[in-house]
């Protein structure tokens, strides 16, 4: 019976409830690939050893992650830090589940780049963790076999398209342009540098309306539409495995592929440049993504939340992450970044590039609004409408959704 | 009397079923009532925002487009692969139940698709029906006609083509459970069929498909269900794609009510899902019924 009674007494402490002590700080994100998980599990440790907090690590991946996020948090629970996409932040912050950092940040305001996508109705509500832009990758071997002298670089629409056309021209199973097809949170981001390049705003001044329909529109969209005619529309990874077997002159990509490429012995030669611009001398925008540190708002522990975001950022922190994903971007400007020789040419273009690259618009219902722009976008795709009417179509199903918010 | 139920219900009795009572009740009852009740708000995921708003969910649903789509597109899918599976798994379950050597080998070769994980399926067979894939080459050498861009980027055939790879995948396992309802025919009833010089064609109308009647009402039913489930295709090979020709209703759901979190206008039409599921298992049965009696 006194048995009885020990079990049930520590059963009844274990339950009871008082302030919690030693509770482990829960950090979900998304690398699980063996280049940089080591790393994730090292900047873990560092920050166990210099805080004395135990750090509780969550994977997350890219085809369900966002999914589980929102559950997590939408219980009130949830981890107390989470890595987001950029187009992500907004949506979790207007539903009030991020804790606002905004006068938290200190010093870390002055040394992180591209914080736009963090802020949210002039609050801040993410840290920068990693940048990523894209660029234009060139076949030299297949341009060589166009007829384009050895140093020809394609700088303006003109040129990419008349280098493509040429190209597509070489043989069946050769294409000049690597497009994609009507591919989920992809498609997107290869219209809109485009869009932006051709001087395009997404949204109107107070955000109640896109602006596809416009000139910048209809000139980016057509632009597009031609790249796709003189190549190969498919999904972004058999684009790249195109590319990497030689058979695309062209394809926009990001960090990855230069690693992709360099593992692979190719048979031909490669070179990377900025995304070319509308007219000579103009600037080519690309896109630019990136992850983002954000704390919970019902996390227990949001002082040690916090000194996570600014232990991960630290250079010598970034310098790892950023070497381990193979990024050429670091996200601390203090950072003492250098590269392989070999590959300071190429990590000197996306440097360049990451200065003329945007970020899609900071708004909570962004998932919606590219989900109506891919889809009016495929529509001219498949010639199912003119470009104008796609267009049109996106501005008018996007304006209700818009307006819903601009309510609020 | 020990032993003899006596027909009353005890406490015990209760406790013994709690398990299985509270199992029903959280993971299958409640689901199905939150879903119910959450199809009349608006409820957002995120906020946790919404309130009451009648039958509006189900009525944006009947005008919106991409919705219609995936109701044709589930039906399509239906018709489209159901005749085709159940066919196959009767003339596999008819040929593998024969004595013949390497039975065996056969059973387990036709029965082996239903094994692999669906996502291993559709990812090689997204490869298949790529540009310049397998059956691009295959149709190419045979003079056939296909799309340049691949099966899975023409709004013509990307349906077909996952229809082509479920009616694959299926088959196999309908067949074992033919093979099952096959082998507990009499023999004696072929053996007398046989006397009186019925011959194959006979003993298939005859004997056979009479006897297979209650299983195919069980696959009939089984497998419209889970063909009006059909999503792990979709959702691996294309997205509801090109132009929604893949879209289905489980699809729709998962990006009305997990992508864009409009829970409220996710759960209606999943509730559709379930009474269009219901009515068409009903129908099916009471055909198969009638056509029994």
């Amino acid at each position: 019976m006194r048995f009885g009674f020990a079990i049930l007494a520590l059963i009844v402490a274990g339950c009871a409830s008082g302030p919690k002590t030693n509770v482990p700080l829960v950090w979900w994100q998304f690398w699980t690939n063996p280049e940089v998980r080591p790393v994730i599990t090292q900047l873990a440790s560092s920050f166990e050893t210099a805080t004395q907090n135990k750090v509780e690590l969550g994977d997350l991946t890219w085809s369900d992650g966002h999914e589980k996020i929102a559950i997590a948090l939408s219980t009130g629970g949830g981890p107390d830090v989470i890595e987001l996409g950029s187009d992500w932040v907004a949506e979790f912050a207007a539903s009030g589940r991020l804790l606002d950092l905004t006068d938290q940040l200190g010093g870390l305001r002055d040394s992180l780049l591209m914080w736009e996508p963090g802020i949210y109705r002039d609050r801040m509500y993410a840290v920068p963790w990693m940048l990523r832009t894209r660029m234009l990758f060139c076949n030299r071997t297949l341009l060589d076999s166009a007829g384009y002298p050895a140093d020809f670089v394609p700088t303006t629409w003109s040129e990419l398209l008349e280098a493509s056309r040429r190209i597509d021209k070489l043989g069946e199973d050769v294409y000049g342009f690597g497009s994609n097809s009507a591919e989920r949170h992809r498609l997107y981001k290869k219209y809109l540098p485009f869009f932006w390049s051709a001087g395009g705003e997404v949204f109107n001044a107070n955000a109640t309306q896109t602006q596809f329909g416009t000139i910048a529109g209809r000139a980016s969209l057509d632009f597009y539409l031609l790249l796709s005619a003189n190549g190969i529309v498919e999904t972004q990874s058999r684009i790249e495995e195109y590319f990497a077997g030689g058979k695309v002159g062209f394809v926009i990509s990001g960090e990855w592929l230069v690693g992709k490429l360099n593992r692979a012995e190719l048979p031909f030669e490669y070179f990377v440049t900025v995304m070319p611009s509308v007219e000579p001398g103009g600037t080519g925008i690309s896109f630019a993504g990136g992850e983002y540190l954000v704390v919970n708002q019902s996390s227990q522990n949001p002082g040690a939340a916090v000194a996570l975001l600014r232990h991960l950022t630290m250079p010598e922190n970034d310098r790892l992450f950023t070497t381990a994903t193979g990024s050429y971007t670091p996200v601390n400007r203090f950072t003492a970044f250098t590269t392989d020789s070999a590959l300071a040419t190429t990590a000197a273009v996306f440097q360049r590039q990451i200065g003329d690259s945007r970020s899609t618009p900071v708004h909570p219902a962004w998932v919606a609004i590219e989900e109506i722009l891919e889809r009016g976008i495929e529509q001219a795709l498949y010639n199912k409408m003119s470009s104008q009417e796609a267009l049109d179509m996106i501005d008018r199903e996007t304006a209700p959704i818009l307006q819903k918010y601009a309510r609020r | 009397m020990r032993g003899v139920s006596t027909g009353r219900f005890r406490g015990s009795d209760l406790l013994m079923l709690s398990p299985w009572l509270a199992t029903l009740l959280l993971f299958w009852l409640f689901p199905v009532a939150a879903s119910l009740v959450l199809s009349f708000t608006d409820y957002q995921l995120l906020s946790g925002q919404g309130g009451f708003v009648g039958f509006d969910n189900f009525t944006a649903l009947f005008s919106d487009q991409t919705f219609v789509r995936a109701v044709i597109n589930t039906l399509l899918f239906t018709v489209g692969t159901l005749p085709f599976t159940i066919a196959f798994a009767i003339l596999l379950a008819i040929f593998v139940n024969r004595n013949l050597p390497f039975k065996t080998f056969f059973q387990s070769v036709y029965f082996f698709p239903s094994i692999v994980s669906l996502v291993v399926v559709a990812l090689i067979y997204s490869t298949l029906y790529a540009r310049g894939g397998y059956i691009q080459m295959i149709l190419g050498m045979l003079g056939i006609p296909y799309p340049a861009e691949g099966f899975l980027f023409s709004e013509a055939t990307a349906l077909p083509a996952i229809m082509a790879m479920d009616v694959w995948m299926s088959t196999g396992y309908y067949m074992l459970l033919f093979v099952a309802a096959l082998q507990s025919i009499p023999q004696e009833l072929y053996d007398a069929a046989a006397l009186e010089g019925a011959g194959a064609w006979h003993r298939l109308k005859a004997i056979t498909l009479p006897h297979l009647k209650p299983m195919l009402l069980f696959v009939l039913v089984l497998n419209t269900i889970k063909s009006f489930q059909i999503f792990v295709e979709v959702f691996v090979m294309t997205k509801g794609g090109p132009l929604n020709s893949t879209m289905t209703i489980v699809y729709f759901v998962y990006e009305e009510g997990l992508h864009k979190f409009n829970i409220g206008y996710g759960a209606a039409a999943a509730n559709i899902l379930f009474i269009l599921i219901a009515i068409i298992a009903w129908m099916e049965m009471k055909l198969v019924q009638e056509r029994q009696a």
